[in-house]
């Protein structure tokens, strides 16, 4: 029996496969079956049985698919694939993890570039990927060994000095938590001048002229200039350290040394609130900062620890479309929100509402159609009634493109056959659903001067025709039956009295109604002069 | 007691030192002091005005009517204010008699008894200076006694009175209202009920037969029974007094087991009405300022009384009289008893109502929702109609009703108004929203002109008191909702927490229901052309009713792109307390920052040296915002 038969076979293996495929969402049996599989491969190198390799490699591909944001597990892949010598897969791998972050992982890139510094020899392909890093994860907060790295990589390929100078110079400006590292290497550097013409590795010759009165070309004693000279340089170094100090300062001690969880835990642990709120609060922080990329960033470090919660990605999805103005990406950070976070009501609704805005209906219809399928086209059957809500307004909203409301059927104009009907369907599963008196008042406030007959005659009425028991033996019923009543425009005052005198109430006499406190609100707020004729019906 | 009536010490003629002769004032310092001075809710300052006083009475053998006139109203006033000092009532008897000799000291224990019924000390001695001083006048002592034995005869230790009331009858001789006097006192449950039985057993010796002597054996035996029941609870009373100072919990459990405990086992232990009654009484003497027991009390008269109304109402009011402003449940409790009595006698239900809700309005100004329950039964009563009426009386009195609150709005704005309308006199700046929504309602959904409804609004809208009006705004939605007016609604739905300012909770419902109304009742044709309209005017953006209006949550004062707009952004509050909310910090930068910056984009060329703003203040101490000292003290200074 070869190696791969053995494996598959043994009763370990099923027993895992079994549970994984039970259990999908289950990150622990991920990784066993990957430990197992691993662990009985080595040693990993270009001999791996073939069967086994592919087994390994879509083992991680599901696992990944799965859970996307478990940024070791895309390290672990590319380093298998490094192993056994697929270099072209192990750049495909990073680019896939990459891509989940959208380019903001600093783990990853870490762990991506010092690959490719051993395998990347053009220094133009090499250099492209550094630069694309800086401009995701530049001004990461830990980013310090990224520039490090990059910082070496220059030194190491370029002949000119002036790219290191550039980037060195730049990295100065970043609040860092390793800042004065690279103050430390900028002050050395300075020291090591030899000339004053060597000078303008610091800053431009016109500017260093300008505003340090220093001239690169002097001509006379250059010793004691350049020691002036090395004064002046140092002095704006200190001030620059001192405004960053004071940077870096703020952001540690108000919130990065208090963040522990910087990983992906699954959607089974909860991390402390402590946690959130101080993320939230950097977040603000981040924002009023007015660095956009540093925003983009912070809000994908927050969302790694914080994938399953809603709240970073609808603040994210706010800020985009606030400060940025920028609705196609929050839509796209909304539909990525959708499929990760755990509680999806409040997502789901920025989303519909940003695709209204955009303009993108179809879209919109088709997010609709994939609701109603996970429902197995019950969408009434959905325990949440905010979801169920959600979806009724917004259904009704994308219909309306057939509607207007200048339209002269009034009873076919408010709300669309399907719409209606799945309402009524809920409505139809009375005391097994909760919050159905919450349903039912909150078509009544949409009650218009042009909708009133509708809604009466299609709910109001379907409601007593279909005898629902528990709806017409409760007072909230009736009262918000005479609610409506009162507020139909197209009766007079007197009509509406005799209206909900004579008819509602004596008809729900008729029914063993449970409690008349919600009638007598409604004739307090309403109808004061009744009280005496509610009393009266309802006293036997 | 802090927060009672506060009728403070009336002031010139009728003070009660007003006109007394100054070299008497000069010679009695301690008494012009301690009155002038006096501390209400000191006990040690009372007591100082009534030693005072009595110092004088015995330094003046004879003072004249100036200085008689002055002590007894002094007296007065503190026995009006505080009738449960049983004490000062007895002190002020026997000045009485000083002053003014035996007929008016008994006139002062008949006015105590008046003051304090349920005082089984202030009857004993009233009864017994009666007896003394009145003998031949039986009728009225009987009457007298009759009286008392109403409010006292049920209290645990009111054997003095009953002793008394044994020997009156015994010495007048009324063998037949000796009988009738035990056959009630062996059934009351009294801390001496064993003297009383045997007492009873003499007394029957020889006139009754073995059968009556067993049945008095068995009443005495359930008398017992229920004497050791409520054992544990008396026994326990330390403090059946009232006195200025808090009560202990000990002594309020005590009394909450108590009424709990008799309530409950009433069956079983035979408690008559009059025993529980005499229990609360007795309880609301020292608890005379706990809301609860006034709760208890009157929950529990109604179940056991309710036939009479009036008997409710004044307890009600006696309650309400005494109680601290802070207690609300009762004074709630007694409109809603009004409220639901209403059918019963409207017009006197109504007038009692009315003087009571004035009154509330007047301690609880910013109560807005009392003038709605005001308002809906005056409704009711004042301008009721049935439906079985023609259309055109009815009509008559919506109108009528319509009319008199328009005037009572206009009188009161136009600062005219008319005491003698009660309406008018209770109106303020914080429940006329109440009667302008009210007359708006009228307007619209009762007279339906639509016109005058939206001249109202305008109107009214407009007046800084209304610009925080809860009701006032939401009816304005409302009536702009069922007008489908998309215009004036997104209109107001921008001016929230900008022009129009309500509280957030509020803001966020009508910014989500407002969604939901938009989506079901508006159209995509219609929201397209909304983004057409933003675009076109000038003006500050409107907020998209599905999309932006939701930012407004929890931020009423949200204005789109604000971000973009600000150049000197650094400067704001926002920038400088960033992090660290309250601590104003002018924060170092870099003003011509290349971190943001590609480093290829500088094409092998060094970027300039960097420029600092607020460098020189990095070292400055922080500045705090107090918020609290700013705009809640500083504003005092």
């Amino acid at each position: 029996m070869d190696k791969f038969t053995g494996i598959i076979s043994d009763e370990k293996f099923s027993k895992i496969s079994l549970a994984v495929a039970q259990y999908p969402k289950s990150l622990v049996h991920w990784e066993e079956l990957l430990n197992y599989l691993i662990s009985n491969s080595l040693p990993l190198n270009r001999s791996l049985d073939h069967r086994l390799y592919e087994l390994i490699e879509t083992t991680y591909d599901s696992m990944l698919s799965h859970f996307p944001y478990t940024e070791n597990y895309y390290i672990d892949h590319a380093l298998f694939q490094y192993k056994l010598g697929k270099v072209s897969k192990m750049h495909a791998v990073y680019q896939q993890g990459l891509k989940v972050f959208s380019y903001r992982s600093l783990h990853l890139w870490i762990s991506y570039l010092k690959l490719c510094n051993e395998v990347v020899t053009s220094n133009k392909l090499l250099f492209q990927k550094y630069e694309t890093a800086e401009k995701y994860i530049g001004l990461h907060y830990f980013s310090g060994e990224f520039w490090d790295l990059y910082l070496q990589q220059i030194q190491e390929r370029c002949q000119r000095k002036e790219r290191y100078f550039i980037i060195l110079r730049k990295v100065l400006e970043i609040p860092l938590h390793s800042f004065s590292r690279f103050y430390a290497a900028w002050l050395r550097h300075i020291e090591e001048v030899q000339d004053v013409s060597q000078l303008n590795s610091f800053s431009s010759n016109e500017d260093l002229m300008k505003k340090l009165k220093i001239d690169v070309t002097y001509r006379g004693r250059k010793g004691p200039y350049l020691i002036e000279c090395k004064k002046l340089l140092k002095k704006f170094t200190k001030e620059l350290y001192m405004v960053v100090q004071y940077q870096v300062l703020e952001i540690y001690s108000l919130f990065e040394s208090k963040l522990k969880t910087h990983y992906y835990s699954g959607p089974a642990t909860l991390l402390p609130a402590v946690e959130v709120e101080i993320w939230d609060k950097y977040l603000d922080y981040t924002m009023s900062q007015r660095l956009d990329s540093l925003t983009h960033l912070n809000f994908q470090r927050a969302l790694l620890p914080f994938a399953h919660y809603d709240i970073f990605w609808l603040k994210y999805a706010n800020w985009l479309i606030d400060y940025s103005d920028d609705i196609a990406s929050a839509r796209n950070i909304l539909i990525k929100g959708l499929s990760m976070s755990s509680k999806k009501n409040a997502i789901a609704k920025l989303l519909y509402a940003t695709l209204c805005r955009l303009n993108d209906y179809d879209f919109l219809a088709l997010i609709f159609e994939q609701h109603e399928d996970a429902h197995g086209d019950h969408i009434e059957n959905v325990d949440d009634f905010e979801v169920f809500w959600d979806y009724v307004q917004f259904q009704t909203f994308c219909s309306s493109v057939t509607k207007s409301r200048y339209s002269k059927s009034e009873l076919h104009s408010f709300m669309t056959p399907n719409v209606l009907d799945v309402i009524l369907k809920r409505l139809s599963l009375q005391e097994s659903k909760i919050d159905q008196l919450l349903l039912l008042s909150s078509i009544l406030q949409l009650q218009t001067k042009s909708n009133t007959t509708f809604i009466e005659e299609k709910i109001f009425k379907h409601i007593i025709r279909s005898n629902w028991e528990f709806f017409l033996q409760n007072g909230q019923f009736w009262s918000l039956y005479s609610r409506l009543t009162f507020f139909n425009s197209s009766l007079s005052y007197l009509e509406k009295r005799r209206h909900i005198v004579k008819n509602i109430w004596l008809q729900g006499k008729r029914y063993n109604i449970k409690n008349l406190e919600p009638l007598r609100e409604f004739c307090q707020s309403y109808l004061p002069e009744d009280i005496d004729a509610l009393e009266e019906i309802f006293e036997t | 007691m802090p927060g009672l009536n506060t009728n403070n010490i009336a002031e010139g003629s009728d003070k009660a030192l007003y006109g007394l002769d100054p070299s008497f004032l000069k010679e009695n310092p301690q008494l012009v002091n301690s009155y002038e001075n006096i501390h209400w809710d000191s006990i040690n300052s009372l007591n100082a005005l009534v030693g005072a006083i009595e110092q004088v009475v015995i330094k003046y053998k004879n003072p004249n009517d100036r200085i008689k006139l002055a002590i007894e109203k002094m007296y007065r006033e503190l026995l009006q204010k505080y009738p449960l000092f049983f004490g000062y009532w007895k002190r002020f008897t026997a000045v009485e008699y000083q002053l003014f000799g035996l007929q008016k000291s008994i006139d002062t224990l008949k006015k105590s008894v008046e003051a304090f019924p349920s005082s089984l000390e202030l009857w004993c001695d009233y009864l017994n200076v009666l007896c003394t001083n009145n003998a031949v006048e039986t009728t009225l002592i009987r009457g007298n006694f009759q009286v008392a034995k109403e409010l006292i005869g049920y209290q645990f230790l009111s054997h003095p009175f009953w002793d008394k009331y044994i020997e009156f009858e015994t010495k007048n001789e009324q063998s037949s209202n000796l009988k009738s006097i035990y056959e009630e006192l062996v059934r009351i449950p009294l801390h001496q009920y064993a003297k009383y039985g045997v007492a009873y057993r003499e007394f029957l010796r020889g006139i009754a037969s073995q059968s009556e002597i067993l049945d008095l054996d068995a009443t005495i035996r359930s008398t017992q029974k229920a004497v050791t029941a409520i054992w544990p609870y008396e026994s326990k009373i330390k403090q059946n007094f009232f006195t200025l100072s808090p009560v202990s919990n000990g002594e309020l459990t005590n009394w909450d087991s108590y009424l709990e405990f008799i309530q409950l086992n009433r069956q079983q232990y035979n408690f008559s009405g009059e025993m529980i009654r005499a229990v609360f009484e007795r309880c609301l003497v020292p608890c005379l300022y706990y809301e609860a027991f006034w709760i208890r009390f009157v929950k529990w008269f109604q179940r056991e009384d309710s036939s009479v109304i009036q008997h409710v109402i004044e307890i009600f009011q006696k309650g309400i009289s005494v109680l601290p402003i802070t207690s609300r449940t009762f004074r709630l409790q007694f409109l809603q008893y009004l409220k639901k009595n209403l059918r019963n006698d409207k017009s006197y239900m109504f007038s009692i109502y009315s003087q009571t809700i004035a009154s509330y309005m007047k301690i609880w100004p910013d109560q807005s929702s009392l003038m709605a329950e005001y308002l809906s039964l005056m409704k009711r009563t004042e301008f009721g109609s049935t439906i079985e009426q023609q259309d055109k009386e009815v009509l008559s009195k919506q109108t009528a009703y319509s009319n008199f609150l328009e005037l009572a709005v206009r009188n009161y704005l136009q600062r005219r108004v008319d005491r003698s309308i009660p309406l008018q006199d209770v109106i303020n700046d914080s429940n006329i929203a109440v009667v302008i929504v009210e007359l708006i309602k009228s307007a619209w959904l009762v007279l339906k002109n639509i016109m005058q409804t939206r001249k109202y609004f305008n109107f009214y809208g407009k007046s800084p008191l209304l610009r925080t009006s809860v009701s006032f705004w939401l009816t304005y939605y409302k009536f702009e909702k069922s007008q489908q007016n998309f215009t004036k609604l997104n209109k107001f739905i921008n001016d929230l927490g900008t022009n129009i300012f309500l509280p957030t909770t509020i803001v966020n419902d009508i910014l989500i229901d407002y969604q939901s109304f938009y989506l079901a009742n508006s159209n995509i044709a219609d929201y397209q052309e909304h983004f057409a309209i933003v675009e076109n005017s000038q003006e500050i953006q409107i907020a998209d009713p599905i999309l932006f209006s939701q930012f407004k949550i929890n931020d009423p004062a949200w204005v789109p792109n604000l971000y973009k707009n600000s150049l000197d952004w650094y400067k704001s509050r926002e920038f400088k307390e960033n992090g660290h909310p309250g601590i104003i910090d002018e924060k170092p930068l870099i003003t011509n920052a290349i971190l943001e910056e590609s480093s290829k984009s500088f094409d092998n060329v060094l970027p300039p040296l960097p420029t600092f703003r607020n460098l020189e203040k990095i070292n400055q101490a922080v500045k705090y915002d107090d918020k609290f000292e700013k705009e809640h003290i500083g504003s005092n200074t």
